[in-house]
């Protein structure tokens, strides 16, 4: 018996209504299977309607079979989405997931940035070869100046304002010291740089710190030149600033080094060249005074703020950021 | 150190633009901080004739002058008393625009209308001198822009001298500097001092005590001078400069300080008594006031200048104001000294005062230098002061300093700069720096004695070198890499350690070593606190015992910004005085507040307590491979409460735990912190870099559930340790999921549930075997804790 095309797409609406209602009272997800097996199996009620196509004029098929494609593929979207919402899995129990909510994050810690830079500059200086060496904070005036060849009573002790300890004690002002308890103990070839904390007499404020970061470099071996100086520090500048980084060295005074200079890097038009470092080849007192021969070796040593650095990299208007460790600051990191 | 751009142009070609040179200077180690022109307006100002003056109808103070600007007359009100027929002035016409800002109108001043105004250079900008009008230089033409009198436009080019460069304290020494790497001549001023027929031996006698102190001391004689307002070209150069112009006599000493370097002094010689200087050390607590109205108490070391009865200069330092050079002033005893430079530093440090003259004596003038500047100063006293100068010096300089000589090697040149110049160039940049070289293969050098800073070798090097330009030395990226030097393994310990905490959700904080001293007391473990000599503040006065005050200060800090939940760590260096020596601890240590975890919509706020802190040190030690980690309760302590001790083995690694409220209330902290602090090197020594690899079980566990039921009293440690002990080898692991109390479990019991893991690397275990483990297990536990099982 044929049977008009109406009646069928009529009866599709009943079962598109059945299939709504069964699966919106639906709370157990094994139930799922056994509404798909009811509608879309094998032998189930879209199936049904499939086989009925045949009883159609040829002219009316295509309209029953778009309209049983569309309601296959409603049921099978409808399906998918009501597994990932139906868990029944003890607590959650019929709990529907809004996967629209905030994800939970685990929590992770954040690192300070200015020991990101400081572990950055030891990366790039151990790749070159040179080994962290570290030393007491707590120093005497002999390592701490004589030793570097700064002569009492001259004006370049003013460019490091000291605190003194009882005893004859200070807190290092740079991070130097260990240049020379590393040749006290170490023969060339060496290489080596001194990160570390130093302490100066500022008051705090915007750009001032009493306690500060340092890294200090030093390589001694027969041969070194200020050529290679400029060598490692440019390929230092271009590894941390990036390759196209512009460097200069101009000429200027250390009592530790000699020739001494500084290496200024541009920026930007706005902040032109900036003073990344003080550099130089070892003076030749530094070297006698620890039992090195100037004459067979020559050296080349560098020191560098990481404070400065850091605001500058990072563009931090106030060094303070770094000792406040504002939480919301050390996120940005 | 302040010069201008046209001032070295005296004595020098300067073939750079300002700003050029000011890159040049910088780049021969001459850094240059900042180029400021000083270019000023002088809108409707013109040069005037007075043509004619009368007074003033109606102030007895005032004259109105007729005023030639070429173009017309003009009838001005002028206030001055130094304004007379015949000058040449600046003339402010109505509507001229002053530096000052002032917009000159059209006035009536007392009853009569003034066209404008005759200036002072006050009023022009040109120097802080206000007494009378300025008066022209007679040649300055009638209705001439006074711009074009003034002279072209000017740069202030402040420069930062290094320590090092004493010479490049006075204008002079910078002009040679730019004469050499220009290669172009450089010219001291020629100096000719007319003396007249008496001489200086008949009024000055000069007599050094301690000639350590002050090797040299030169002096003039200069009488019958007039002591008046200087000619503002020296004026102008001394406030461009910023220098405050006082009268020709004090002008000209600074201006020869500045140009040469060399600090003068003039005294009133009639204030001399017995026209006698003498040098000597000041008596330990002698008093002196110098020309700044301060009294400065002395000391032996301190050098004073004298005449024949009292001190009147502090010798280096500041003139006394006993021997002031005054409005008075008829006759001047002009100084120029060279005095050590320790000893000048050592005062000025004593004293707490740097003057310009401290600040060049203590870097080094050239002593050989000092008649020069003597000389130049005469000069122009004689010039600008109409002062007669006596015939000759008094020069007293009993141990003459002479130029050093040292070698150069041009090889040494190549081998330090890693560049090879020629020895033509490295003998001309050497000349020109003011070097006297000779001979061929190694040069002979002679050091100026302006050159303290030059003794070696390397120091000629240096010479050569940033005239040569740094710019101009290759750079050489090869380097043969020692690498039988093993990289530093505590550094990367430690870091691994960092790894770890940030991974656990800490975040790595940076704090200060210096701290309050109360706080260093309250957690000094032994010996005494480190504090410093002269603090800055009470709050950073002493090194810290423990890296706890500061986490708490970060703690505060935090909190006062609206984050309480906090777990930040340091790695760090706590102090310790111990018999005069300091030991320095590194450590590890974290404070933990607020929640547990991230508080998300899922997870509701848990407080953090003391086994979220126990489990952080476990993880962190057994992630780093810490063998035999464990916990041991410890007595508490006035800062600490349920306090933990953590060992590795034996070794004790440090503590953790809840800080007490005493210690809270110290940092004004309502919520609770716990804490754990590890001693660094210890922690090091405890981790074993080797790891070796256990083979992963091939056959199955069994695990067994056990639920006791035990008294309160009986801590969980003990239960484990028992259930271990008897459980067997196959008992490979230990859980505890559950502990509970309650009406239900019954008052002073609780109940602690354990998961038991058995396995076999061998072999599938039976069910028999474990069933005869977990029989003794819980014997055991009946027996040592009369512990039964929950049903």
């Amino acid at each position: 018996m044929a049977e008009s095309l109406d009646t069928l797409l009529g009866e599709l609406e009943a079962i598109r209504s059945a299939f709504s209602t069964e699966v919106g009272t639906l709370r157990e997800a094994q139930a799922i299977e056994q509404i798909r097996v009811k509608y879309l199996g094998r032998n189930g009620k879209v199936a049904h309607y499939f086989k009925k196509m045949s009883t159609l004029a040829p002219a009316e098929r295509p309209a029953l079979g778009d309209s049983l494609n569309k309601l296959k593929s409603e049921f099978q979207e409808r399906l998918v989405h009501l597994q990932v919402a139906l868990r029944s899995n003890g607590k959650q129990g019929s709990h529907m997931f809004d996967l629209t909510l905030p994800g939970t994050a685990p929590e992770i810690g954040y690192r300070n940035p200015l020991l990101q830079v400081l572990d950055e500059i030891k990366e790039i200086f151990g790749n070159m070869g040179f080994v962290v060496k570290t030393g007491p904070l707590v120093e005497n005036e002999y390592y701490n100046f004589q030793a570097l060849n700064f002569p009492d009573d001259h004006p370049s002790r003013d460019l490091q304002d000291t605190f003194h300890l009882n005893g004859g004690l200070l807190l290092r002002t740079h991070t130097s010291p260990v240049q020379i308890r590393t040749m006290e103990t170490q023969k060339p070839p060496i290489r080596i740089i001194a990160p570390g904390r130093c302490f100066r007499k500022d008051t705090p404020d915007a750009t001032h710190s009493p306690e500060f970061h340092q890294v200090e470099g030093l390589a001694v071996n027969e041969g070194i030149s200020l050529s290679h100086l400029k060598g490692t520090l440019i390929a230092f500048a271009h590894k941390l600033f990036g390759k196209e980084t512009k460097v200069r060295f101009r000429p200027s005074y250390f009592p530790f080094t000699e020739p001494s200079a500084e290496m200024d890097v541009y920026f930007d038009e706005r902040l032109g060249w900036l003073e990344i470092l003080g550099a130089g080849m070892v003076h030749p007192n530094v070297l006698s005074g620890v039992g090195i021969d100037p004459e067979k070796y020559t050296g080349f040593a560098f020191g560098m703020g990481i404070e400065r650095i850091a605001m500058l990299k990072y563009q931090i208007g106030d060094i303070r950021h770094f000792y406040d460790n504002d939480i919301r600051f050390l996120k940005q990191f | 150190m302040k010069t201008t751009y046209n001032w070295l142009k005296e004595y020098t070609d300067v073939p750079d633009a300002p700003d050029a040179l000011a890159h040049r200077l910088t780049m021969l180690g001459l850094e240059v901080d900042e180029v400021v022109s000083l270019e000023r307006s002088f809108q409707g100002v013109v040069v005037g004739k007075v043509v004619a003056k009368s007074a003033h109808p109606n102030a007895d103070k005032l004259s109105v002058c007729r005023v030639d600007v070429g173009a017309e007359e003009l009838s001005v009100v002028c206030g001055a008393a130094n304004v007379a027929v015949g000058q040449k002035v600046p003339l402010a016409k109505v509507g001229a625009k002053l530096p000052n800002g002032v917009q000159l109108k059209r006035v009536k001043i007392r009853g009569v209308e003034s066209e404008g105004m005759i200036c002072s250079e006050i009023e022009l900008g040109i120097s802080s001198r206000s007494e009378g009008i300025m008066v022209l230089d007679n040649g300055a033409k009638i209705g001439a822009d006074f711009l074009d009198v003034v002279g072209e436009r000017d740069y202030l080019i402040d420069i930062d001298v290094t320590p090092n460069r004493p010479d490049c304290f006075g204008v002079l020494g910078i002009a040679r500097e730019i004469a050499t790497a220009t290669e172009t001549p450089f010219e001291k001023p020629a100096v000719h001092v007319a003396e007249s027929t008496t001489p200086v031996s008949q009024h000055v006698k000069v007599t050094i005590h301690d000639s350590q102190k002050c090797p040299r001391y030169t002096a003039r004689y200069i009488e019958n001078i007039r002591v008046k307002p200087s000619p503002s070209w020296l004026a102008e150069r001394l406030e461009r400069v910023g220098i405050r112009s006082i009268n020709n006599i004090v002008d000209v000493t600074n201006f020869v300080m500045m140009e040469t370097g060399q600090p003068l002094h003039a005294f009133d010689y009639d204030l001399l008594t017995g026209g006698e200087i003498n040098v000597r050390c000041a008596a330990d607590g002698e008093e002196f006031m110098t020309l700044d109205d301060k009294t400065h108490k002395l000391h032996s070391e301190c050098l004073l200048i004298c005449d024949g009865e009292k001190p009147v200069a502090l010798g280096g330092m500041m003139g006394g104001r006993n021997s002031e050079v005054s409005a008075d002033t008829v006759n001047i005893l002009l100084e120029s000294a060279y005095f050590d430079p320790v000893n000048i530093r050592r005062t000025s440090k004593f004293l707490g005062i740097s003057t310009e003259s401290s600040k060049r004596f203590e870097r080094g003038v050239d002593p050989n230098g000092a008649v020069y500047a003597l000389d130049r100063a005469a000069q122009l006293l004689a010039e600008l002061g109409e002062g007669d100068v006596a015939k000759g010096v008094v020069d007293k300089y009993p141990n003459r300093i002479s130029p050093i000589k040292i070698k150069l090697r041009p090889e040494r040149v190549r081998l330090l700069l890693g560049v090879a110049i020629p020895v033509p160039r490295i003998r001309s940049i050497l000349t020109g720096l003011g070097f006297d070289v000779s001979g061929e293969e190694v040069l002979e050098v002679a050091v100026p004695t302006f050159r303290p800073d030059v003794v070696l070798e390397a120091d000629l090097v240096e010479e050569v070198g940033r005239v040569f330009g740094y710019d101009n030395i290759p750079s050489d990226f090869s380097a043969v890499i020692d690498q039988s030097v093993p990289a530093n393994a505590s550094e990367a310990l430690t870091s691994r350690l960092k790894s770890t905490l940030v991974a656990l959700g800490l975040s790595e904080v940076v704090t200060y070593d210096l701290i309050g001293k109360d706080a260093a007391r309250s957690f000094l473990q032994e010996g005494e606190p480190v504090t410093l000599i002269k603090p800055l503040s009470e709050e950073l006065s002493t090194l810290r015992t423990s890296l706890i005050p500061s986490l708490l200060h970060t703690v505060c800090w935090n909190i006062n910004h609206f984050n309480k939940n906090i777990k930040f760590f340091e790695v760090g260096t706590t102090f310790v005085a111990d018999n005069k020596a300091v030991r320095e601890y590194e450590h590890i240590a974290a404070v933990f507040t607020g929640a547990v975890a991230m508080i998300s919509w899922q997870n509701k706020s848990a407080p953090v307590d003391v086994y979220d802190v126990k489990g952080c040190v476990e993880q962190l030690l057994t992630r780093n491979k810490v063998a035999n980690c464990r916990f041991k309760p410890a007595e508490e302590t006035s800062t600490v409460e349920q306090r933990l001790q953590v060992f590795a083995g034996e070794d004790v690694l440090g503590y953790l735990g809840k800080l007490t409220s005493s210690v809270l209330n110290h940092f004004s902290l309502e919520q609770p912190v716990f804490f754990f602090d590890l001693n660094l090197a210890k922690v090091h020594s405890a981790c074993t870099s080797k790891v070796t690899f256990t083979p992963i079980p091939k056959y199955p566990p069994i695990n067994r559930d056990l639920a006791l039921i035990i008294d309160e009293s009986i801590e969980a440690g003990k239960i484990i340790e028992t259930v271990r002990k008897s459980g067997g080898k196959l008992l490979k692991n230990i859980e505890v999921f559950d502990v509970f109390t309650g009406e239900q479990i019954g008052t002073g019991l609780k109940s602690i549930a354990l998961n038991l893991s058995f396995y076999s690397l061998e072999r599938t275990l039976q069910e028999q075997e474990v069933e005869k483990a977990m029989q003794a297990v819980l014997q055991s536990l009946a027996k040592q804790f009369s512990a039964r099982l929950r049903d």
